[in-house]
């Protein structure tokens, strides 16, 4: 199940997962805008080196680069694509300052979803779900968010199971057109259904045997408090957001082909 | 301690029902792990899943559509979290929140299932469509009419979706699993 390694609830300790969410959040937030802000290939490389000591500090290399994988197989789809167009529409020449174009809008499409990644390969699931819940969103909402993560990797073994069981009484899966297939997964489909609807009235009564919901106002063991840590994350923030902003208004930011000087 | 134990603890349709809130989590992460599963990969290439969709239809046609809304934004995001494809703030709402609370629209339909998926699964092309054409054209296929690009791109897997899940829903009504342990 590596799809859903990220879906684990495990006490990771790092210098990153330590951080409030919120805060984590805000800053995610920030480097998107700034890389939306931009077109040209120099910010973006700032950026994607700006969350490599996050991705280090945090240790999640190995998941970090897999998503990377996911995102490059996209981002050089959109990369050749956009060499293509050029080429045919500058009637069949590649101009350098185009051919810059095309990489700065792979990086930058790399850098938005990379963003995003790297927030939720930091934050464990129970620290999002407390962040939800202290920013106002309604505890139901917050509370079917974190239950229903944490439900994954528990239904996707039983689906496996149940599958597991009908094979073994001689149903096939791997034969027939796709209509009879969608016939064929009837038989799991409906145990699956009927477990999770029976795991779902366990779960109610537990709920209801503790009272959920007795109380509108729910209080947490663990509170998020900022620590010195998070401080120096919203000092960060606020550099960069400063820094996008002035250099988006007044500087002009050289191409790297001026750079190098080739034009 | 003052308990305040409403009659909105009770109503079979509201989401602050400990019996439906559980529905919820339970569905959502079931939709989760069923779009894991593939059942048929396509000649081209795509591949269509074990109707992700499915678990979210089914909870709205059972529960009606404020609970299928619900349900369908927070395996919005989910799905975001897993697979986080951010280019604009607007995109993102669009992709993930919307384009799977729109299913639970299905619920208006009780009474025909095969019909609230298919409007389920149209406005969810719908909002795929409006990010597609918007965001994504310009930087996937700057050539190409984002229209047709759009209209082609999600039609081609959501088509086949919603052939599966109309087809599973219509079996699963035949069977009365619907209103089971209601």
């Amino acid at each position: 199940m590596s799809v859903f390694d990220g879906l684990k609830f495990r006490k990771v300790s790092s210098p990153i997962h330590n951080l409030d969410p919120r805060v984590k959040f805000v800053y995610v937030i920030c480097i998107f805008v700034a890389a939306i802000l931009f077109r040209d290939i120099l910010p973006m490389i700032v950026l994607f080196v700006m969350q490599l000591p996050f991705v280090f500090l945090a240790r999640v290399q190995r998941q970090w680069l897999r998503s990377l994988r996911g995102a490059a197989f996209l981002a050089s789809f959109i990369f050749i694509i956009n060499i293509v167009t050029t080429y045919f529409t500058k009637s069949y020449t590649l101009p350098v300052a185009d051919v810059e174009n095309a990489v700065a809008m792979t990086m930058r499409f790399v850098v938005l979803v990379e963003s995003f990644s790297v927030f939720f390969l930091t934050t464990s699931p129970d620290h999002l779900g407390l962040a939800l819940e202290t920013s106002r969103v309604p505890y139901e909402f917050a509370f079917a968010f974190t239950t229903a993560v944490r439900f994954v990797p528990v239904l996707a073994e039983e689906a496996q199971t149940i599958m597991d069981a009908q094979k073994a009484r001689g149903l096939e899966l791997e034969k027939g057109g796709l209509m009879k297939r969608i016939r064929n997964y009837i038989p799991i489909l409906i145990p699956l259904i009927v477990s999770a609807i029976r795991r779902s009235l366990e779960l109610a009564e537990a709920m209801e045997s503790r009272a959920w919901g007795a109380c509108k106002k729910r209080t947490n063991l663990f509170a998020l408090r900022l620590r010195r840590g998070d401080y120096v994350l919203i000092a960060l923030t606020i550099i960069v957001l400063v820094v996008a902003i002035y250099t988006y208004l007044f500087l002009s930011i050289p191409t790297i082909a001026s750079l190098i000087g080739i034009v | 301690m003052k308990t305040t134990y409403t009659s909105e603890f009770k109503n079979p349709t509201s989401f602050r029902n400990p019996k439906v809130l559980a529905e919820i989590a339970i569905f959502t992460a079931l939709a989760t792990a069923l779009s894991t599963i593939v059942i048929y990969v396509m000649p081209q290439g795509g591949s269509i899943t074990l109707a992700s969709m499915v678990p979210i239809l089914w909870l709205s046609l059972r529960r009606g559509p404020l609970v299928g809304v619900v349900t369908g934004a927070i395996y919005g995001v989910v799905q975001f979290m897993l697979l986080p494809y951010a280019i604009d703030p607007i995109q993102v709402l669009l992709d993930y929140p919307l384009a799977f609370a729109v299913l639970g629209l299905a619920g208006f339909f009780q009474k025909w299932p095969v019909v609230g998926t298919a409007v389920g699964i149209g406005l969810r092309f719908v909002m795929h469509f409006l990010a597609g054409a918007i965001y994504w054209a310009p930087i996937y296929a700057p050539g190409i009419d984002p229209i047709i690009y759009s209209s082609v791109y999600n039609g081609s897997y959501l088509l086949p979706e919603l052939a599966v899940s109309g087809f599973i829903l219509f079996l699963l009504q035949k069977t009365k699993v619907l209103k089971a342990y209601l």
